[in-house]
Parts: C-alpha cells; sequence; structure tokens
C-alpha cells in the first residue's frame, strides 16, 4: 500500500482538473407520521451538482438546515444518496458505505465541526491516530507511529500529547488532532464541515493559517463547508450557494462577492456585517423564515421570501444559467 | 489505568458498596474454601438419624437438619451450588445478550426488529413463570436450572446493550470512525463496547442478586437439584415442617440468601454511582 496508487495514465488530463465531480445529487428523508407510514419526503439536496478542481479550495455557503451538512455526509457515505453520482478521483463512489469502499475513500476525508466530539473518550490520541493507519493499510506499529508523529508535527503540537486523552487537551489542540487524524492517510480532498465556528477569532485566524499550511504541504483540495462568509471570502477560490437543498449561485468567490446575481446571495450578502466597508447592496434584506423544507412552494423555492418573484416564479424551476463568465445562478430574472 | 485507580479510590469511599462487596467476598470464600471450613464436610451425603434437629452447639454451629446432618457445613456447599448456578447462567445471558444488543443496536432493519420483538417476548412472560415451564418440563437439575435462567435473563442484556448502543451512536467519534472506514464489527468491539461497558457490570452485578434469588425459588419449589443437594432454597423448602421449633434449620440458608442477594444490590448501586461520569463529575465537585 502506498500513496502512489493512481494510475498514471488516468490521472492524464479530466483528472487533474476535477478531483471531485457531483452529479444531480440527491438526498430525500422521509416524513413518517406516528404509524411509520410515509408522508412525504424532506428534500435536504435536490439535484445538486458541482465540480472540485484539484488544488483548489471550494466554500459551501448557506444559511443553517439549508443541506451543507447532509450534502458533506452525504459524500462520506454516511448519508445513502437517494440518487445521483459522486465521482471522486474518477470512481463512482454514490451509495458506497465509507468501509465497502476504504480504498476508494481512503483519500477522501472527513473533518468535524467539533473535532473533540470527534475522538473516542477512552482513546488515548497516539491509539486514535493509529486508528486510520490500522485500518487503511498493512504497517506494522513502528511505521505507524513514525508516521503519526510526523503528521503530529505537522499540525503543531509536541509528541508528549500521544499519551494524553482527548479531554485533557485544549479545544483548539483537539481540532489539530482531528485534523492529524485524518492527514495519517495523505488525503487530497477533505470536507472542512464548519472549521470554524465555536472559535475565538485569534484562534480562528491560526487555524486557517495551518489549513492553508497543510494545503501546500501536501497538495491538499478543500472542500469548505461555513456559514461564516467573511471566512469563506478570505480562504476559497470558488464559492457555491446554497438554499434548501439546491445550489442557487455558483462561481469565483470574488466575482460572486462583487456582483452576486440570484436574489438569496444578494441577501445573504447584504447581511455581512461590514465594519468600514460599503454595504454590498442596500436594496436587499431576507424577510422571515425559510419554507418548511418538507413542504417546498412550487417552482422556485425562493419565491416566497423574494422581493423580485413573478407569476413565473410559481410555474417552474429556474435552472442554474451560464450567462456570466465565471458565475452560474438558478433565477429567471438575474441580471 | 488512571481510571482504575480512581475508582478504586471512590470504592474505598462508598461503604455501602464496599459492604456488599465484603458479603460477596464472604460468599466466594465459603463456596471455594468448603472443604476447610466445614466442620462435618461428610454430611452433605451422609445422614445420622440420631442426631436430627439439634439446636445449635459447639459441636453443630448452627445446629442439625431433619436427617441429622450440620447445617453450617452444608451451607458453606450450598454456596457453591449457588456461585455455580448464577455465575454461569448469568454468563450465558450476557454472551448472548450482549451482542444481540449490539447488533439490534447498530443496524436498522428487520433484522434488528426482529432480534427486539423475540427478547420483548421473552420479557413479556414472567420471568419465574418461564424459568418454572423449563425447568418443570426437562426436569429438577443444575443444568436444567442455569438453562432456565440462561433462556430468561438474556433479553435484560440485549434490552440494556440495545438502548445504549443507540443513544451512543449519535456521538460524533462514533460517526467518525465510520466515516473513515472503520468496519461494523470494528467500530462496535473497539469503540461501542468500551464506552457503555459501566452499564453492562452494573448490570451484571445486580442480576447475580437477582438471578440467586430465582434460583433459590426454583429450589425452593422443588425444580432444583434434587436432594440430598444442600441447595439453600431446596434447605429452606424441606425446614418449613420444622417450624418454628427447628428455627436455625430455615433461618441459616434465608440469612445467607437474603446477605448474598443484598450484597450484590448494594455492590450495584456502587457501582452504578462511581462508574457513571456524570455522577463521578458531580459528586467530585461537592468534595
Amino acid at each position: 500500500m502506498t500513496d502512489a496508487a493512481i494510475d498514471p495514465n488516468a490521472s492524464a488530463s479530466a483528472d487533474d482538473v476535477a478531483i471531485l465531480d457531483v452529479r444531480q445529487l440527491k438526498k430525500h428523508f422521509a416524513i413518517r407520521n406516528p404509524w411509520g407510514w410515509r408522508t412525504g419526503s424532506l428534500k435536504a439536496l435536490d439535484d445538486v451538482s458541482f465540480t472540485v478542481r484539484r488544488g483548489e479550495i471550494l466554500g459551501i455557503v448557506g444559511e443553517s438546515g439549508c443541506g451543507k451538512s447532509t450534502l458533506g455526509k452525504t459524500l462520506m457515505g454516511i448519508h445513502q444518496p437517494t440518487d445521483g453520482s459522486i465521482v471522486f478521483e474518477g470512481n463512482d463512489i454514490a451509495g458506497l458505505s465509507p468501509s465497502a469502499s476504504r480504498d476508494l475513500r481512503r483519500h477522501l476525508q472527513y473533518s468535524y465541526q467539533d473535532p473533540g466530539a470527534s475522538l473516542d473518550p477512552r482513546w488515548k490520541i497516539r491509539r486514535a491516530l493509529h486508528e486510520p493507519l490500522v485500518v487503511h493499510t498493512d504497517f506494522g506499529y513502528d511505521e505507524r507511529e513514525r508516521r503519526v508523529r510526523d503528521i503530529l508535527q505537522a499540525v503543531g503540537l509536541p509528541a508528549g500529547h500521544l499519551d494524553l486523552y482527548p479531554h485533557e487537551i485544549s479545544g483548539g489542540q483537539q481540532r489539530r488532532v482531528g485534523l492529524a487524524r485524518i492527514l495519517t492517510l495523505h488525503p487530497s480532498l477533505i470536507v472542512l464541515d464548519e472549521p470554524t465556528s465555536g472559535l475565538d477569532v485569534s484562534v480562528q485566524a491560526t487555524i486557517l493559517k495551518l489549513f492553508l499550511d497543510l494545503q501546500k504541504q501536501f497538495n491538499l483540495t478543500y472542500l469548505f463547508i461555513s456559514h461564516d462568509l467573511s471566512v469563506v471570502r478570505m480562504i476559497c477560490d470558488r464559492i457555491a450557494v446554497m438554499y434548501l437543498g439546491k445550489v442557487v449561485e455558483f462561481g469565483d468567490t470574488e466575482t460572486v462577492f462583487e456582483s452576486p446575481r440570484h436574489p438569496y446571495t444578494q441577501s445573504l450578502l447584504a447581511a455581512i456585517p461590514d465594519i468600514g466597508g460599503r454595504r454590498i447592496t442596500d436594496t436587499f434584506l431576507l424577510e422571515g423564515e425559510p419554507p418548511n423544507p418538507g413542504d417546498l412552494p412550487s417552482g422556485c423555492r425562493f419565491r416566497t421570501r423574494c422581493l423580485m418573484a413573478q407569476p413565473r416564479c410559481a410555474e417552474s424551476e429556474p435552472e442554474l444559467r451560464t450567462d456570466w463568465p465565471d458565475q452560474q445562478a438558478a433565477c429567471f430574472f438575474a441580471e | 489505568m488512571e481510571t482504575l485507580r480512581f475508582v478504586a479510590g471512590r470504592f474505598l469511599q462508598d461503604r455501602v458498596a464496599l459492604i456488599g462487596a465484603v458479603l460477596i467476598l464472604l460468599l466466594v470464600l465459603a463456596a471455594v474454601f468448603a472443604p476447610w471450613l466445614a466442620t462435618h464436610p461428610q454430611d452433605v451425603s451422609e445422614f445420622h438419624p440420631a442426631d436430627r434437629l439439634q439446636g445449635p452447639s459447639l459441636a453443630h454451629f448452627l445446629g442439625t437438619d431433619r436427617m441429622g446432618s450440620d447445617v453450617y457445613s452444608r451451607l458453606l456447599y450450598g454456596a457453591r451450588i449457588t456461585i455455580t448456578i448464577a455465575v454461569i447462567a448469568i454468563s450465558v445471558s450476557v454472551l448472548i445478550g450482549v451482542p444481540v444488543g449490539l447488533v439490534a443496536g447498530y443496524y436498522r432493519g428487520w433484522f434488528s426488529e426482529l432480534l427486539m420483538r423475540v427478547s420483548d417476548i421473552f420479557l413479556a412472560v414472567p420471568q419465574i413463570v418461564l424459568a418454572i415451564a423449563i425447568a418443570q418440563t426437562l426436569g429438577p437439575s443444575i443444568e436444567n436450572v442455569i438453562l432456565a435462567l440462561s433462556a430468561t435473563y438474556w433479553p435484560f442484556w440485549a434490552r440494556l446493550v440495545y438502548a445504549e448502543t443507540r443513544s451512543i451512536q449519535n456521538e460524533v467519534f462514533i460517526e467518525a470512525s465510520i466515516a473513515l472506514g472503520v468496519s461494523p464489527l470494528r467500530v462496535m468491539i473497539t469503540h461501542i463496547l468500551p464506552n457503555i461497558m459501566s452499564s453492562i457490570i452494573v448490570r451484571t452485578t445486580i442480576g447475580m442478586g437477582g438471578t440467586i434469588l430465582t434460583a433459590a425459588a426454583l429450589g425452593f419449589l422443588g425444580l432444583g437439584p434434587p436432594a440430598p443437594s444442600p441447595e439453600w432454597g431446596r434447605t429452606i423448602a424441606e425446614s418449613r415442617e420444622f417450624l418454628p421449633d427447628a428455627w436455625w434449620y430455615a433461618t441459616a440458608p434465608g440469612l445467607a440468601i437474603f446477605l448474598v442477594v443484598m450484597g450484590f444490590n448494594l455492590l450495584g448501586d456502587g457501582l452504578r454511582d462511581i462508574l457513571d461520569p456524570k455522577i463521578r463529575r458531580s459528586r467530585t465537585h461537592d468534595r
């Protein structure tokens, strides 16, 4: 088992660009009445399609409950997708459980929002860091220990921490251990789920810098799931804006932040508290709560909160329009 | 190791649990050293009709029974039967119940439902009635008592482990291991089982008391090992007709059962307090 597992012929052109290709991904949860009968479905992901390029940081943003985390967990195989394909490094992994597709998923890893909670409270750090290597490789103890120590150094933790329990180290250190645990497998794509939430600003900056350093050191690609728009703007190359399980706008980060096309993106960006700078737009403010995702409005799912809504919006659902360079938006009237 | 020392420290401070542990220790010592402690070891099978129903004396610490055998000696040998029945029956119950609960709790689907409905059926019938039915059908013997108790006790562990597994599955570290590609069997054995072990230990300790009580009840009803076995339940049944005159005859095994069952219950309650991390934390703050 080595890391140079990629077939040199297959990695020619397309693979170099797209490391992950998600097509029409759907995840519907059944809504059941008290007797267990299916009365409807909650469309947590509805026809989500996007491509992640090797080496980039793709941001996924949206309000809580828009399906960001479901997307990450469906990619990881924790949730079974209802439909659609997930092509990672040339293999379709949609619907395969993590342990069944162990070799295919080895280079696709997931970093939890609360890395402290992702560590078994009864396991010392050493055992937690050895576990991925025990599962994925046939390295002996010494080989594993060597790699674990290398990674630990890369995330900036002393080797002495190996003999501690998770509750004996700080939250920031737990985050580093969580990262180290994934990095032991030398992944190529890491899904970062809300990696900065719950940290104070100074620690946030340190962790973000760590992400960028590790990206260079290990040639990583990140899928950066976050609701913190200022962090996303700082770190991401491209972003996808999600609303109720659907990507409504997609494009280069700067382009989207400078000239958002979709009314939802415009309202979202207007909501950033911006110190000193000009507000991107003052004309749109988000009103009310998003509709019940188990009972979506007809046509465009944003129309109930949209100031630009027209009768046409209730009749049919807008697809992502590619009318702009480096940017797509799913709205009939976006300019 | 650290945890072990902590538990041991708390244990010594918990008087109630300590009393329970001492009672259980006495039972074990009595069973192991019965041949040396007994004053009339041959009385397990020998009768001396001339000495029947004598009160406690220096020759017979706890008097003699209807056959003239030494009650004290028979009590010690009875402890062996009690421990054998309880340990084997509980081990079998744990070995069946824990894997059933783990699998049913980990997976979701018709197989999990089937496993839990089967254990529900066992739980729905009063345990002593089911045990009587099994022991009655198969005939009175130690083996059949063990079989009857095992068959009726495993669902308690299945239920417990099922519930604990379901609740711990919502913990992020379990999902994180699954996402990492750890196989289901490995997740169950290396992550779930160690984290629910304290509940299993507590349930098993308290279960020992219950099993001993049920075993004695079966013996009392004549469904345990046949005469002249010194089994405690059977001894109490035999002594009934000589009450209240030969009070020592019934009191000795009765008190033994009472103390042993209480010992396991006290130890179980104490362990529950010591091993439960939430209670542990609040207690530490109290100090």
